[in-house]
């Protein structure tokens, strides 16, 4: 018998694991063998570490993170509807009561242009000794550029240092479905200042494979197509080809830097140009033919809140003139319709728009309150209210459903304004009052923030999700999942039909400043403070793209074609 | 909030007194086999959540933390296992034997994220620094005492071994305990705990050589 053979059995020996024959023969062999008793001394004194080893006390805070987390509380709310519906003495696992109708997932699918339209803070160049710069170039190239065209299929697109990046959700050729490495979509003369992907669902014109932006040196606008070709001029938001911090700091400037908005039907881009007199002018592309026209006259006033209709006919916007903000309305072929955006309260200025067919609507808010709700049929140039005169709300979100209809919430509930039928309804209780308001999708639902917690409600009845939420809900494209903000953790809730959650906590990174869908739902980019990262909605993996935050907190989907 | 549980086809008795609680030594844990009997009995009680959480807390969050090497991850991931627990508590059997379950989980929890903390991946960011990877090990040259020798040496071993290494020792459980903890056969438990010793042994001795003994 060797040493090799009874090291072998050394440790179940010490166990007292083996049966009684092998036990007596390795014993046999460890009494005649040092190397074998040194070896199981060894082991007893490696045991004896292990087990004396001080035990690390946890600190309290995890305790209150536990019993204080989302988690617990959604568990102990179901906890408590289960005892309360089963008969005395018994508990059964029922699901939750909330019942929503079905997800129609394939429409909403389509539709993915996300946070495009977020903050554009990046409007303040670096502006030095190099601002005479004047590239007119549309090729893409020079140091640090990569292949082009790049590869077809999604991309998440962000701001970083002036340059727009692109990564492949997927990487080519990646068996792990891994992402791709980030790729300069812009070039390098280029100083990118504003942008904005078309949206996803106008298949006819490209949809969400084109991407405009703004080069701050130049004022130029371009249109490329998100694998990195066909980079085009399609005009100017700057009065001169070398537009400098002055004009850049400027109301027309910083106007100009906010305007870039694609038609729903990707037919058209509307931007603002700052005009050699100091004013501002919505102007429109066609990418059909090239043209450019003017929406309106120029405003001295700087204009801004550019909102399409959703038949790409119509262009709202607003101004603010003295204090008091009116309402622009182009209608392709009938010309410009002009109306204070809130008759009652003069300084009120506009929070939303919102579009149902030609009816623009849109709520004023003055004082941080939302003080009125008006919608303004196609054939009418007076708008109505539909909230009563001096109703307060606290929030309100808009939906395209039901024939247009805006969720108000006020006083410990929720109401609803349908267009189509005019007034205001009362629609649930909430206990205390919503501050933010977000429809599903297909405005099946909607998701509410109540003091820090996250509530779902729809027509059914309401369910509380989370709470400690910090940030505001990120529908996904279908409607099936939620993504929020909860401390340092962004939360994914998957919403059947049947309000089942299922939670996944994605990061434990730094503050969160937005979020962004895949179209396939597969992925979601989250800009944090710490940098930018790509993570799989199951949370198995996670890919830091960039270290270095991006410029602003914009970012988008797009899809190379 | 104290939340009380009642298993499903039991009776709710506030009275009775819940067993199972790990016993202050691991020998004398394995010496209280005998007694682990009356653990049935533990689920035929009412547990407080906040109970279940004092009791296990220590060991729990020590396991885990030997297992993942990260006290703040230990944090999350004790607080993932007890999540996870007391939302599977309630449909649980009633001969559940509640500790070496949540080892289970635990076990489970930590494994996955190990898993996921090899997927991550740091993509090369053009002309830009990026921040290295989480590097698992740590420096030798940083050891100054036994423990941290043995933390250190832990953290170096396979993970199979390792949280059968650990269950063994730290928590006193048998090999059938272990077998079910980790859903492996009980001569398996053999085998990674033969493993375990000589893998700890290696990496304890290369380490103590490595840190020159700064004791």
């Amino acid at each position: 018998m060797t040493c090799e053979w009874a090291e072998g059995y050394l440790s179940a020996y010490l166990d007292d694991a083996l049966d009684p024959q092998l036990r007596k023969d390795v014993g046999a062999h460890i009494e005649t063998c040092a190397h074998c008793q040194a070896l199981a001394d060894e082991y007893r004194r490696n045991d004896q570490l292990l087990t004396t080893l001080a035990p690390i006390e946890p600190s309290d805070q995890l305790r209150q993170r536990i019993f204080e987390s989302p988690a617990f509380a959604a568990l102990a709310q179901k906890l408590e509807r289960e005892t309360a519906a089963a008969p005395p003495g018994r508990v059964s696992p029922r699901r939750a009561p909330l019942v929503v109708r079905a997800l129609v997932p394939l429409a909403a699918l389509l539709t993915l242009s996300l946070g495009a339209a977020l903050l554009f803070k990046q409007g303040l160049l670096p502006f030095g000794a190099t601002s005479t710069a004047q590239q007119q170039t549309n090729t893409i190239g020079g140091p640090g550029s990569f292949d082009l065209p790049l590869s077809a299929g999604p991309r998440l697109v962000f701001l970083n240092s002036g340059t727009l990046w692109s990564v492949a959700e997927y990487a080519p050729n990646s068996v792990t479905n891994a992402p791709g490495a980030p790729q300069r979509l812009t070039p390098t003369s280029a100083h990118v200042v504003a942008w904005a992907v078309s949206p996803q669902g106008a298949a006819n014109h490209d949809g969400g494979a084109r991407i405009a932006y703004v080069d701050g040196l130049t004022g130029a606008l371009h249109i490329a197509h998100s694998d990195g070709q066909s980079d085009t001029i399609v005009g100017s938001v700057s009065p001169t080809q070398s537009p400098g911090a002055d004009l850049w700091n400027s109301p027309a400037g910083h106007a100009a830097l906010t305007g870039l908005t694609w038609s729903p039907d990707g037919s058209q881009l509307a931007y603002i140009a700052a005009t050699a007199d100091g004013a501002t002018q919505a102007r429109i592309v066609s990418l059909s033919n090239g043209s450019t026209l003017s929406a309106g006259a120029s405003f001295e006033a700087p204009i801004g809140q550019l909102s399409w209709s959703g038949d790409s006919h119509a262009l709202a916007f607003t101004t603010i003139s003295t204090g008091e903000t009116t309402v622009i309305v182009w209608r392709s072929g009938h010309g410009v319709v002009t109306t204070p955006a809130d008759a009652n309260v003069s300084q009120a200025t506009v929070a939303q728009f919102g579009w149902s067919g030609s009816t623009l609507s849109w709520t004023t808010t003055h004082a941080g309150a939302i003080v009125g709700v008006y919608a303004l049929p196609g054939n009418s140039s007076t708008p109505s209210q539909l909230t009563a005169t001096g109703a307060h709300y606290a929030a309100a979100g808009f939906t395209t459903a039901h024939g247009g209809a805006w969720l108000l919430a006020s006083d410990g509930a929720l109401s609803e304004a349908r267009l189509a039928s005019g007034g205001v309804n009362w629609v649930a209780n909430t206990g205390a009052t919503a501050s933010h308001i977000a429809w599903s999708p297909n405005g099946a639902m909607a998701a509410l923030i109540i003091g820090d917690k996250l509530v779902i409600w729809s027509g059914a009845g309401q369910t509380t999700l989370a709470q400690g939420v910090t940030g505001q809900p990120v529908w996904s494209p279908s409607g099936a999942q939620l993504a929020v903000t909860e401390a340092q953790n962004v939360m994914i809730y998957r919403i059947s039909s049947e309000a089942a959650t299922q939670v996944e906590r994605l990061s434990g990174g730094d503050s969160v400043l937005a979020l962004a869908w895949a179209t396939d739902e597969r992925n979601l980019a989250i800009l944090e403070s710490r940098g930018m990262l790509l993570v799989t909605t199951d949370g198995v993996s996670q890919t830091l793209l960039t270290s270095h935050q991006a410029d602003g907190a914009a970012l988008s989907w797009s899809v190379a074609r | 909030m104290d939340l009380t549980v009642v298993p499903v086809a039991t009776e709710y008795d506030p009275a009775s007194e819940p067993a199972d609680l790990p016993s202050e030594t691991a020998k004398g844990r394995r010496m209280a086999k005998a007694e682990s009997a009356q653990s049935v009995q533990s689920l035929q009680q009412a547990w407080s959540f906040e109970r279940i959480y004092d009791e296990f807390k220590t060991p729990i969050y020590n396991y885990i933390y030997h297992l993942v090497g990260s006290r703040e991850q230990a944090d999350d991931l004790t607080q993932d296992t007890f999540l996870k627990a007391f939302r599977a508590l309630p449909r649980m059997d009633a001969n559940l034997k509640l500790s070496a379950w949540l080892y289970r989980i635990a076990t489970n929890t930590s494994y996955d994220a190990l898993r996921r903390r090899k997927l991550i991946a740091w993509m090369p960011w053009q002309d830009l620094d990026h921040e290295p990877a989480d590097v698992e090990s740590a420096d030798p040259q940083e050891t100054i005492g036994t423990s941290e020798l043995v933390h250190a040496a832990l953290r170096r071993m396979p993970r199979h071994y390792r949280a059968a290494l650990l269950l063994y020792t730290q928590e006193g459980f048998s090999y059938a305990e272990i077998a079910s903890t980790l859903n492996i056969a009980e001569s398996g438990v053999k085998m990674y705990l033969s493993r375990a010793r000589h893998s700890f042994r290696e990496h304890y001795n290369s380490l103590e050589q490595a840190g020159g003994g700064k004791k």
